[in-house]
């Protein structure tokens, strides 16, 4: 499966994802995907082993993309699982759901590069800009 | 707040609603001040620079820098943040902006911004269940019947009954069918959920309740949040019996004299088509729409003889009509409903009233008619005397006084009344009595639907509401039956819970015939419980605007008796802590915090006031009206209203949760009724010097790493905290770590706070954030967070460094840290929060993370005792890892540390400061700043008193770091200085330009500064020339007169997370 397209910038002392795709579901996989890429420089160290339900909501649509990035955070933090692949099933302006698909964090296997503190609402996007869809979640490290 | 500013408000907040509707349920994004254009810096001085106002700036932007410093601010767009920050509502003085200053979220890190909550201020940091998640099986599910049955019995019993729903699309509560159930051990923790108006429900933490902002899982949940309810509660189900209450031999009679000849086959026919029906049983799956029937005829309708038929009218609203319509249709059928205009006239003793209105009736059908004869209801007057027959004045009613004679007889053993009711002795029929409490209701309900008088706020008081009345009419001669009928009424309704009625009577109207006839009034008691128990438990059927009314006459009613509770229990504690401390009014205020229910007025009335006085709602309680407005908003005439979450405990008993699917779109039912970030830095100071610290300084730092947890997971067992130990911190901060041995007297009197921010409510922190933050208290995290050694290399002013105890070559330990994930998830739980309220009060917003509320809000309030509360967790925090360092430096070294100081740099708190000469109580914004009090302020712990506050600066790994003190121009800023050095490079950039070198190799050999850090990458990114160089930075405070220097700290060990 070609790896989910997604380019990270600088802010300050933080990081940022800038995503463009051809429709919503694919920049929310994208998204999640460059979420794990920012936890670990060796994203494809974490298999696919587990599958988790997700449901967040928002109350418009970069909000609930953010919600899907503090999500997968409290996931990893709380219940150690590194999402590899997210499989959105829904994709709407107050509702994303999907599976989660990983395995539990393994120090042994899976190097930890930077510990993400939040996923910010600062400058949160996910619109659709003619045939294309850009989203954009900016990192707090 | 007055109540016309509350009207206002509301007003505002409906009307902003409504365009939220029609755009979605987001904020509105507004232009900011400077987008697409270089932010001007007009020069003040040598070190301050104005952003000049425009746009929606409501004040100039101010920033401290001196020129060598400006290009690095032109660096990034923090600039425009500080013009951003300026476009916030109720901003006093400035939009201030530190020389450390670098682009943030929302706010720029090194921003100060105070905010009046008397001029709009605001703060901005950042039960209905649902049918597929899991609740308790004691939990009761709402019938569209009106009575509750407990979740495992629905599940277990394989019901189907039809249960409430609340329909996401109208805002409306409808029926809907339960189509599959499961039990299961539960596989998420579970909570009970406690709302201010005593609903409970226990359920899994993913299991969504229906708030402001749509679904959200309880796990999600803080106190104060607020969850849709739905008022109406009903009785308990009861399995009804398979006694008969109509047989078909009854209805035969009954037919028979009126008319119905038994000789060709018509009897039988009209019988047979009754077959589905009869006999009619309490258990009968027609019972109980025949009994809301029932009960709206007698009061709004008539059973009448029409030829040789019964037939059966009834009058209301179109709309309840038709709902009674449908009601009927699987059984019946029914007419459309019919509307004409009417002329009316009625006429009593004290005078006539005429109006026009549109009469909009339902005929029943004689099927129906028949049955609800057998049933017992009076036949009287027909359709054109029917409307009339509770005012008087109708005529007879039937078409032949033979064939009423005959019906008579018929009835009569029975008891099945007939005439007009103002001329019959009849009461409620007896099988009635015999029933299971919910059909009792149903019938009841149908015709308190049609005959109860409307609840109704006292006029010109607003606040209680008048006494429901029920009235008849009867003749002279029949008065004692209309006596006995409404006793019936009464006894019923005791079954209830509503106490013993009064019954008055007048004489009303004098009939052609010069009988006089008599106005029986039954008055229901007003005092809540009584009205509670009627409309919550009895309420109305078939009567949309009446039982509307009565679900927020319910809500208001729970409201202010939750209200009141507070009151008394804020009471009690003003009373403890007087009779404990005997403290002062005004201190006691204080420590009943921020978000108490209560004023000083309040306070001072307990202490001097009787002992048994009665607690009494605030003054600025709002009226019907006013709560309504507020309760009901986004929820339309549904009759749901918003209830708010007063506490969520953890359920380890739960061993068994069930869940039900509903065919209904929104999927979701009623069950039990139901529909916030901070760091800072520690300076100790050591009996050590250089010298004795130098040989062992790697064996130091290497032990300081391995006992003080950092990167991911680390975790210390023995500190394993449980909910209510993490609850203990989240209330009590540093006074926790004292009992539990963590810390001593000392350490709290120097701590900003006493190290416990008042108006803490650990309910107000979500289970989320408490999962992040449970084996988080005592580690560093990571990213620029650490734990140094270093080393006094200067001393700027001998003085204060003596009053601080630091001198010359000094070996010292910074920790910078925070409170964790629990912080960012409570920062985050309230930004969901907060970007509906930006709606909801019309804040326009130039950046999302900038959304806020207004001070005196709900979800201002719950933010602020939620960071509270995360504040104390990051006092805590700082504190255990204290305790673990001194561990370590007494047993590699035989050294003790004693806390210096310990600040905040990232919070919201209420302080007094001086605004064109007056004192002021300003909510001061410090995100990525210090407070920086000058000598003489009473925050000031005494120690230091005389000095000024000291000011910890820490700047990189590889160069320095600064104390201070606060300066003499401190209050220029609202007592803010600097919190760092402030980052020059990104992380990539750091990255790039030093990510294939040692660093930690190069500071050891270059600079002789021992590096341990948890992650590689983490000590690359922060390398020293990733920042400014901080004496440039502190030099501009110092310059400005915020804070003056006091001493310079070299690092010479440091632990990265």
């Amino acid at each position: 499966m070609p790896e989910p397209s997604y380019r990270f910038f600088d802010h300050t002392g933080d990081f940022g994802v800038d995503v463009e795709a051809p429709d919503e579901a694919t920049a929310v996989a994208a998204c999640a995907r460059a979420f794990l890429a920012l936890l670990t420089d060796a994203p494809e160290t974490v298999a696919e082993r587990e599958a988790l339900d997700v449901r967040v909501t928002g109350v418009d649509a970069p909000a609930t993309l953010v919600a899907l990035g503090n999500e997968l955070l409290f996931l990893f933090e709380v219940e150690r699982f590194l999402c590899a692949r997210f499989a959105p099933s829904t994709v709407e302006a107050d509702v994303i759901a999907g599976t989660a698909h990983g395995e539990r964090f393994d120090p042994a296997r899976h190097p930890i590069a930077r510990p993400v503190k939040a996923v910010t609402h600062h400058e949160a996007a996910l619109e659709r800009r003619g045939r294309r869809v850009r989203a954009r979640l900016i990192f707090d490290l | 707040m007055s109540r016309k500013d509350r009207k206002r408000r509301q007003q505002v907040a409906k009307k902003q609603a409504r365009k939220r509707e029609a755009r979605g349920a987001g904020p509105t994004a507004a232009p900011p001040p400077y987008a697409g254009r270089p932010v001007p810096l007009e020069k003040i001085d040598d070190v301050r620079w104005r952003v000049p106002k425009t746009g929606a700036m409501h004040v100039d932007g101010i920033v401290y820098a001196r020129d060598d410093l400006l290009p690095d601010l032109r660096e990034d767009r923090c600039l425009e943040q500080v013009a951003n920050v300026a476009t916030l509502p109720g901003i006093v003085g400035h939009s201030f902006a530190m020389p450390d200053i670098h682009w943030g979220y929302g706010f720029p890190i090194g921003g100060v911004a105070a905010f009046d909550p008397e001029a709009g201020g605001v703060v901005t940091p950042g039960g209905i269940g649902f049918d597929i998640n899991c609740l308790a099986g004691d939990t009761r599910v709402a019938s569209s019947l009106g009575y509750s049955r407990p979740l495992r019995e629905l599940v277990e019993g394989q019901v189907r009954d039809p249960v409430t729903v609340f329909d996401l699309e109208t805002r409306a509560f409808e029926a809907g069918a339960v189509t599959a159930g499961l039990a299961r051990r539960p596989r998420r923790p579970v909570f009970e959920v406690e709302t201010a108006t005593g609903r409970r429900v226990v359920a899994t933490d993913d299991h969504p309740f229906l708030t402001p902002t749509g679904m959200r899982d309880l796990g999600a949940l803080v106190v104060g949040d607020r969850v849709a309810t739905h008022p109406f509660e009903g009785v308990p189900y009861e399995p009804p019996s398979t006694d008969v209450i109509v047989a078909r031999e009854q209805v035969r009679e009954v037919a028979l004299r009126a008319g119905k000849g038994d000789g060709g086959n018509g009897l039988e026919q009209a019988l047979r088509r009754l077959d589905d029906l009869l006999p009619l049983t309490y258990d009968h799956p027609a019972l109980p729409v025949l009994l809301k029937v029932a009960g709206y005829v007698l009061g709004d309708g008539s059973v009448y003889l029409s030829g040789t038929a019964l037939n059966a009218v009834v009058y209301g609203a179109a709309e309840d009509l038709e709902r009674m319509r449908e009601d009927l249709r699987p059984w019946f059928r029914v007419s459309p409903v019919h509307s004409r205009p009417r002329q009316c006239a009625v006429t009593t003793r004290y005078g006539t009233s005429a109006f026009a209105t549109t009469e909009h009736s339902l005929r029943l059908g004689k099927r129906l008619a028949l049955v609800l004869a057998a049933m017992g209801l009076p036949i009287g007057g027909g359709p054109e005397q029917a409307e009339r027959t509770s005012s008087d004045g109708a005529k007879s009613a039937c078409s032949s006084p033979e064939a009423e004679r005959g019906v008579r007889a018929a009835c009569a053993g029975r008891a099945t009344p007939t005439g007009r009711r103002v001329d019959q002795d009849w009461g409620l029929p007896s099988w009635l009595f015999e029933a299971p409490r919910w059909q009792q209701r149903l019938f009841l309900a149908g015709f308190f639907g049609a005959e109860l008088s409307a609840p109704a706020p006292v006029p010109e008081q607003g606040t209680c509401f008048q006494a429901p009345v029920l009235c008849q009419n009867k003749r002279e001669a029949h008065v004692a039956s209309g006596r006995r009928f409404l006793e019936q009424v009464g006894e019923l309704a005791a079954r209830f819970g509503v106490r013993p009625c009064t019954l008055s009577e007048r004489e009303d109207y004098d009939a052609p015939d010069g009988t006089t006839s008599i106005r029986l009034r039954l008055i229901f008691p007003s005092t809540p419980d009584d009205l509670l128990a009627l409309w919550a438990r009895i309420g109305f059927e078939y009567n949309a605007s009446r039982a509307l009314k009565a679900a927020a006459a319910v809500g208001y009613l729970r409201a202010k008796r939750a209200a009141l509770g507070q009151r008394q229990a804020a009471r009690d504690r003003v009373l403890e802590l007087r009779r404990r401390h005997a403290w002062s009014a005004a201190r006691i205020h204080a420590a009943l915090g921020p978000t108490a229910p209560v004023n000083l007025r309040f306070v001072e009335r307990a202490i001097c006031g009787r002992a048994d006085a009665r607690v009494r709602v605030a003054e600025r309680f709002p009226r019907l009206d006013e709560w309504l407005e507020d309760a009901t908003l986004g929820l339309g005439d549904s009759g749901a209203v918003w209830d708010e979450v007063v506490a969520i405990r953890p359920r380890d008993d739960v061993d068994r949760v069930y869940d039900i699917t509903v065919d209904h779109a929104s999927h979701d039912f009623v069950a039990n009724g139901l529909v916030v970030h901070n760091c800072g830095v520690r300076l100790l100071a050591s009996d050590l010097q250089l010298g004795d610290v130098k040989p062992r300084l790697k064996e130091l730092t290497r032990a300081l790493f391995e006992a003080i947890p950092s990167g991911v997971g680390a975790t210390r067992p023995e500190l394993r905290l449980d909910d209510a130990a993490l609850s203990d911190v989240l209330a009590r901060g540093l006074d926790w770590a004292v009992d539990e041995g963590y810390a001593s007297e000392e350490d709290r009197a120097h701590v900003e706070e006493e190290g416990r921010i008042a108006g803490a409510d650990p309910a107000a922190v979500s289970h989320r954030a408490r999962q992040r933050g449970r084996d988080q208290l005592g580690t560093l995290g990571s990213g620029n967070h650490f734990a140094e050694v270093g080393v006094v290399d200067e001393v700027h002013d001998e003085a204060t460094a003596a009053a601080f105890g630091l001198r010359l070559g000094q070996v010292t330990l910074m920790i910078h840290s925070g409170s964790r994930g629990l912080g960012h998830q409570v920062c985050e739980d309230s930004l969901a929060a907060m970007l509906a309220a930006a709606a909801t009060y019309d804040i326009p917003l130039v950046d999302r993370q900038l959304c806020c509320a207004p001070i005196d809000s709900p979800e201002a309030r719950r933010y602020l005792a939620g960071m509270a509360a995360a504040a104390n967790f990051a006092f805590a925090n700082r504190q255990v890892m204290t305790h673990w360092a001194r561990q370590v430096f007494k047993e590699r070294l035989g050294a003790r540390l004693r806390t210096v100081y310990d600040v905040c740099h990232n919070i919201a708190k209420f302080e007094e400061h001086p605004v064109d000469g007056q004192a002021r109580r300003l909510l001061l914004h410090r995100k990525g700043a210090t407070r920086a009090l000058p000598p003489g302020h009473p925050l000031v712990p005494a120690a230091y008193r005389a000095a000024g506050q000291p000011v910890i600066i820490p700047g990189d790994m590889g160069r320095y770091s600064f104390v201070l003190k606060g300066g003499a121009r401190a209050e220029d800023t609202f007592g803010s200085a600097c919190h760092g050095a402030g980052r020059l490079l990104s992380r990539s950039e750091a990255k790039r330009r030093h990510g294939g070198a040692d660093v930690a190799r190069r500071l050891e050999e270059t600079l002789g500064v021992v590096v341990m850090g948890a992650s590689r990458a983490t000590v690359v990114e922060e390398v020293p020339e990733a920042y400014k160089d901080v004496a440039q930075v502190v030099d501009v405070v110092h310059l400005g007169g915020l804070a003056e220097k006091v001493a310079r700290i070299r690092p010479i060990g440091v632990v990265k997370g």
